[in-house]
């Protein structure tokens, strides 16, 4: 069970993360959030820790967390957080979109708390969400969290939670960093090593079809 | 993660890295040294597909700057809401208007991008030349999208260019080679900068430079057409390019004099070839 100061780091990466996509005019949708979270934990495992304690279930629609999900209703409930539904007609077959953002009064606040020095490790691991999956569409997005090797690994066993080491993502930063030296004579960043991540999400995203990562077989 | 699965991911995991770089490390170096890897998966997908951009049927030319702290820019004469570099729909609203004769869109390294007015002083007679030169000046880098060429230059000096989707290296010719062997450098250096601009516009040339003080083994098939030798220097470029393009070999001499144009090769006589041997008597 997660201590107080867990939920209070967990609930800050979440805030945070919705400044930064209001401030670069991006949207932020149920689904759309809950994939930006996993990312995030993601490229902050690459860049130095994991950001967040959220855990992560394998679901058919990709990686789901109830206690963010949990979180996101808490703020509705308690107007830190407008919610409004995107679209006028209600389709049974599709999921319906809501788009979130802070109240304008607390945004502020959250803004002056994000620049304290003790949480630049979870800014720097949410520009890099933002930067390479804000722009992405609900089904952009979750084509490509889909081809992320730890969640295709905890897809094994439906519903399970996806191991919160994120090994596939570490063992895949020391491959990149051991490649780039040997071959390319590059000593790569770890930032560098998430956008190197991102392509190899996108080409197991392209070859899904005959993709066998190795962790499937 | 058990070893035999660990050896497959580990190859994936290399094959792709390995593709990664091949292809973009220079735009990784680029992004490096001005301080914008977060935007470097959004800065592959902008290149990618800024060309794929047409408003009207028309391709659009689009210069773009990243901002640094020397980067310093007026007021445009024209407008929109700044926006992400993502939202590639935006630099259709304007057409080719931003394009860097004047006006560039400045990219912050939060991928926010914003139009302005490149400063008078870095101004040249063509969008490209003062898209490398602002970037000489504020020493960033600078993209210079146009059909069928666009161009990156990092403080001026040229880093890659792309013609229909394909990434080219600046190439070096060893024109001191050459040079070494009798032909000037600066004919063979002007004769270059032709080829260059033919080659920006889709049009291909064949320049001859010959030691000699007339053209051999090659005639014009135009015989009604009286060519009188001409310095190249005395003609603008726009006139040598449309000569240039004519059907035939531009032939000049070491001192840049315009010979004539060589339409017919003719086999020179055989006291100087010999077919069996291969070889040219010099």
């Amino acid at each position: 069970m997660n201590s107080n100061n867990d939920d209070s780091k967990n609930q800050l990466a979440l805030l945070f993360l919705l400044c930064r996509l209001k401030e670069l005019g991006f949207e932020t949708q149920r689904l759309k959030l809950q994939k930006l979270v996993y990312l995030l934990d993601i490229f902050g495992t690459i860049i130095a820790e994991k950001p967040t304690g959220y855990m992560f279930t394998a679901y058919k629609y990709g990686p789901f967390s109830k206690q963010i999900f949990g979180y996101m209703e808490k703020l509705v409930c308690i107007d830190f957080v407008n919610v409004k539904e995107i679209g006028s007609i209600w389709d049974p077959d599709v999921d319906r979109s809501f788009d979130y953002s802070i109240d304008p009064d607390r945004f502020k606040k959250v803004v002056k708390m994000r620049t304290l020095k003790q949480y630049d490790l979870v800014n720097k691991s949410i520009e890099f969400a933002v930067q390479t999956a804000g722009a992405l569409n609900a089904d952009e997005i979750k084509s490509l969290v889909y081809s992320e090797p730890n969640y295709i690994n905890a897809k094994k066993n439906p519903n399970s939670i996806i191991n919160p080491e994120y090994l596939y993502a570490r063992r895949f930063k020391d491959v990149a960093k051991e490649t780039s030296k040997r071959e390319f004579g590059i000593d790569l960043l770890n930032e560098e090593v998430v956008w190197l991540y991102t392509n190899f999400l996108k080409e197991i995203e392209a070859s899904r079809n005959n993709f066998s990562i190795g962790i499937l077989r | 993660m058990p070893n035999d699965q660990q050896n497959i991911f580990d190859v994936q995991a290399r094959d792709s890295v390995t593709n990664s770089l091949d292809k973009y490390r220079w735009l990784l170096e680029l992004s490096r040294k001005h301080n914008v890897t977060p935007l470097l998966a959004t800065l592959i997908h902008f290149l990618e597909e800024i060309r794929n951009l047409k408003k009207e049927k028309s391709s659009l030319s689009v210069g773009l700057i990243i901002q640094n702290k020397r980067t310093s820019f007026g007021k445009p004469f024209i407008n929109q809401d700044s926006f992400h570099l993502s939202k590639l729909s935006n630099f259709l609203k304007l057409d080719s208007i931003i394009d860097g004769t004047s006006l560039s869109y400045f990219v912050r390294n939060d991928g926010y991008v914003e139009i302005g007015q490149i400063p008078v002083s870095l101004l040249k007679s063509s969008a490209r030349e003062t898209l490398q030169n602002t970037s000489i000046d504020f020493k960033t880098a600078a993209f210079s999208i146009e059909h069928p060429i666009s161009v990156i230059y990092d403080e001026g000096i040229l880093v890659r260019s792309n013609r229909e989707g394909i990434w080219l290296k600046p190439c070096s010719i060893p024109l001191a080679v050459l040079a070494s062997n009798g032909f000037p450098e600066d004919a063979l250096n002007h004769t270059l900068e032709i080829c260059e601009k033919m080659s920006n516009k889709d049009k291909g040339c064949t320049f001859v430079i010959i030691k000699e003080t007339q053209p051999k083994y090659c005639s014009p098939m135009l015989s009604d057409c009286q060519f009188t030798p001409t310095r190249l220097t005395a003609l603008k470029d726009s006139e040598i390019m449309k000569l240039a393009a004519l059907d035939g070999a531009l032939i000049l001499d070491a001192n840049l004099i315009i010979m004539g144009i060589g339409q017919r090769l003719e086999a020179p006589p055989e006291t100087l070839y010999s077919p069996e041997s291969e070889r040219v008597t010099p």
